[in-house]
């Protein structure tokens, strides 16, 4: 019988901000655990939240494993690493208070929106300690602070938004976002003339859902992938990596994923220079049908892990998005909600905002527009790169760009 | 039972919950738990803030609250706060699953039961298939010190399967669920399986793109309900206007929205996987009709906003659970049915198309529906399959754009996913409605 244990702490100060003002100060603090046990070619899983006993927890474990998935591969052993990343964090009383004055001047700077949303300071400890020697532990701790602005009188329930999410949190630099967010809000402007314009998504996680989804060793093994043949093949542009992200130096991953495993610098490569690589992998599928373990398990804190990792993303190209762009212009697609691909990899999706972007700023608001590409061509012959998103609001994120057929809808 | 200092309001919300998830996939288990948890959520309010903290150990509930106190301000007169008078007072047991309970259905007959779905999709075309049963059942406490003290509970249970279909090349991913309160309401033989899988089959090898544009387009009922919920009911949540004075004013009670033969009710009474026996401030659940006859005619409401905006509580203030704090969600969201047969609606349309299974929807003042299942009308009948990425329209000319509503009304609940808003998802509801045709709408 093997133990293993994973946790994870998830402890914030959050503050509700409804008409400008801090309408609720928010504490959270929560320890989820999950005591898995390996016992006879199956693994038995129980979870509890908040304190407990340990050896009461594993026996229940133990008596799991009847009901429990067949395992036939043994836990990681000996990954043994500590990471730190904390940005800086205030006090309930601090936090409360030093928005509730920088609130004062949002409102007075902004009076025409009605300002709402969250600030948010996260703390997550994760930790997974097994019998094989295992014993890897993380902490970040990050600012989130996004605020959605609604112009008085709009029949929408947002007109524009911003902010900023990183370690640290810098009052100038989130001031600049939203400055520069209203600004363009105020100057409406037309799409151009061009059929085909290049696109920053700042939220591509819809990309990538669509990528864990055909990547997953899961379906790939089965077949049922739009990628299946493919191996080895050149599918994008040579410019284009896709990869495990697992480095919290470089954004807020994990550096471990629920099984322990970390990528190396060749297996956290899916696709490598537009040639495809491999699937996304857990234990499971590196044992049964020998892909690469790359740090692709996921999974909730009492689930069985699963080769579903959505921790993707397309490798940095460029330092600055001004860099990649070298002065052209471009849709950036703030909120681009409800889209989907076809089973066949078409795109499409409407932009509920979007602003014209060029040069490090925000020419003005672009009427709502509908972005659509094959997939193919978004990561082919249309991909541009991927760079930290612009005008700071994060450098814990990159974003693609690509040229997308842009519609006035 | 706790003790607040004077001047201030609280309330404690305690939770113990249970849950069942099993997952076969095509040839393995994939998943099989039961998750018990317990924890509170605890609110204190000083007139001006809310204080809220969440805690698994509820032996540190009067620590907490005191904590909470220790930051908050006070009030002369909170009890005549118009936020707290607008808190309902409930007392008693309300639980209503003791009988036919999910906690006392032994595990293995929720296997077997699963099994039986799994084996209707062992077919070659079938690449990969996530079978799932889902069941929770939930005991709440809710106290307040203005005199709430009640128990009530909830429960639902359903399965859900995500399937990829390969065909001659081509790929179609599906979706299909079927839903109950207690064990016993689920099918015990998996009916509809192999027609949806049949159906999928000639889906995934004959589907042709479509050519995007403007088009009729008939609504299944599952199709309406998403619709009525992402386009008109997240606007109904009456949080997204507080502190717009303006906003008020083009919300006017009576205004016209939209068709004649348009009505959109949110029921938290309606049993269900969006039934709200009692919401998370105490209020009972209500039935509120958001629009009728196209006219608006109500608004959800939490205490907050039912204060801001002097109207009467509907029960509406809900959390995914003790680690979030209310907010305004919706319950059960429906077209209420119209008076055509689904014969009728379809007669009516020569060449256009009926949208069968969705994916997901979205709304702003710009709604989505992603489509799994479309197919082409003509001649008022159902002809070959199309894909379609996103069907989209502006909310308020879609609105006006229904013009047939079918009489008959079937509602769907979540197995697996729910609503999502400002962080906490997936929240269970239902919604549903009746077959629904509009003019055009956009289909990408």
């Amino acid at each position: 019988m093997i133990k293993e244990i994973f946790s994870k702490r998830e402890n914030s100060t959050e503050l509700n901000i409804v008409d400008g003002k801090i309408d609720a100060v928010v504490r959270k603090d929560h320890t989820m655990t999950g005591y898995r046990v390996y016992d006879q070619g199956r693994l038995g899983i129980v979870g509890v939240i908040g304190k407990h006993d340990p050896e009461s927890l594993i026996k229940q474990a133990a008596a799991e494993a009847k009901w429990g998935n067949q395992v036939s591969w043994s836990p990681v052993s000996g990954h043994k690493r500590r990471v730190e990343q904390m940005g800086t964090f205030l006090s309930v009383e601090d936090f409360a208070g030093f928005w509730e004055d920088k609130l004062k001047v949002i409102r007075s700077e902004f009076s025409d929106f009605v300002i709402s949303n969250k600030l948010v300071q996260q703390e997550i400890v994760e930790t997974l300690v097994n019998d094989n020697q295992t014993d890897l532990s993380q902490r970040v701790g990050y600012n989130e602070h996004l605020l959605i602005l609604k112009d008085k009188g709009s029949q929408d329930i947002f007109s524009t938004f911003g902010g900023t999410v990183g370690y640290d949190f810098d009052f100038d630099a989130f001031m600049g976002v939203l400055d520069q967010m209203v600004s363009g809000y105020r100057r409406p402007v037309d799409l151009p003339k061009e059929d085909v314009l290049p696109v920053i998504m700042m939220s591509p996680d819809i990309l990538h859902k669509f990528f864990t989804k055909q990547l997953s060793a899961d379906v790939f093994q089965a077949g049922g992938s739009l990628f299946n043949g493919k191996a080895g093949q050149q599918i994008f542009s040579p410019n284009m990596s896709l990869e495990i992200k697992r480095d919290p130096s470089t954004g807020i991953f994990r550096f471990f994923d629920m099984e322990g495993v970390s990528p190396t610098e060749e297996t956290k490569f899916l696709i490598h220079k537009g040639v495809l690589k491999r699937p996304i992998s857990d234990l499971k599928h590196a044992h049964l049908y020998g892909y690469d373990a790359n740090g692709g398990a996921a999974g909730v804190y009492d689930g069985s892990p699963n080769a579903q990792c959505t921790d993707i993303g397309c490798a940095k190209t460029h330092e600055t998005m001004d860099d990649l762009l070298g002065g052209r212009m471009a849709v950036f697609a703030v909120i681009a909600a409800g889209g989907d691909f076809s089973d066949e990899g078409n795109f499409a999706s409407p932009v509920q905002l979007s602003y014209l972007y060029q040069d490090g700023k925000i020419i003005g608001k672009l009427p709502p527009v509908k972005i659509s590409a094959s997939i193919f061509d978004m990561y082919g012959k249309g991909y541009h790169g991927e760079a930290t998103l612009p005008l700071g609001i994060s450098d814990a994120f990159t974003v693609p760009v690509m040229d997308m057929k842009v519609e006035t809808i | 039972m706790y003790k607040v200092a004077q001047g201030l309001y609280a309330d404690v919300r305690i939770e113990n919950n249970f849950s069942t998830i099993i997952t076969l996939g095509k040839n393995e288990q994939k998943e099989n738990k039961e998750r018990r948890d317990q924890g509170a959520f605890i609110r204190v309010f000083d007139g001006e803030k809310w204080y809220f903290s969440s805690i698994s150990d509820v032996d540190r509930i009067q620590e907490e609250l005191d904590s909470l106190a220790a930051i908050a301000g006070r009030s002369q007169d909170i009890m005549g706060h118009p936020v707290v008078s607008k808190m309902e007072v409930h007392t008693g047991d309300h639980r209503t699953y003791a009988r036919g309970n999910v906690m006392d259905v032994d595990r293995m007959d929720k296997l077997t039961l699963l099994k039986a779905y799994r084996q209707a999709m062992q077919v070659e075309e079938v690449a990969t298939a996530d079978v799932n049963y889902v069941d929770e059942y939930k005991v709440k406490t809710f106290w307040s010190s203005k005199g709430a003290n009640l128990e009530y509970d909830y429960q639902r249970c359903g399965i859900d399967i995500r399937a990829r279909f390969s065909v001659e090349g081509k790929q179609h991913n599906e979706r299909w669920a079927t839903y109950g309160i207690g064990f016993s309401d689920l099918p015990s033989q998996p009916l509809g399986v192999a027609e949806m899988v049949q159906e999928c089959i000639v889906f995934t090898r004959d589907a042709v793109d479509i050519e995007p544009g403007e088009y009729p387009v008939i609504l299944s009922p599952l199709v309406a309900g998403i619709f009525a919920h992402e386009s008109f009911g997240h606007k109904s949540e009456a949080d997204f206007m507080l502190g717009d004075a303006s906003a008020l004013e083009d919300w006017k009670i009576g205004r016209e929205l939209g068709a004649s033969c348009l009505t959109i009710v949110d029921d938290n009474t309606l049993q269900g996987h969006g039934r709200v026996t009692f919401d998370d401030e105490g209020n009972s659940g209500k039935r509120t009709e958001l629009i009728k006859n196209g006219k608006l005619a109500g608004r959800l409401h939490n205490a907050s906003t039912a204060a801001y905006f002097d109207e009467e509580v509907t029960g509406n203030a809900r959390a995914m659970n003790f680690m979030h704090e209310p907010m305004v969600r919706m319950t059960s969201t429906m077209f209420e049915p119209g008076t055509d047969t689904k014969e009728d609606l379809f007669k009516g349309v020569e060449d256009g198309y009926y949208i069968h299974q969705p994916k997901h929807g979205s709304g702003t003042s710009e709604f989505t529906i992603a489509p799994s299942r479309v197919y082409r009308i003509r001649q008022g009948q159902i002809a070959e399959p199309v894909r379609v990425a996103v069907a989209t329209g502006n909310v308020f000319k879609t609105l006006y754009e229904i013009d047939g509503v079918s009489n008959s009304q079937q509602m769907y609940g979540s197995v697996v996913g729910g609503c999502g808003k400002m962080g906490q998802w997936p929240l269970p509801v239902a919604m549903g409605g009746p077959f629904v045709r509009v003019k055009k709408m956009k289909l990408m």
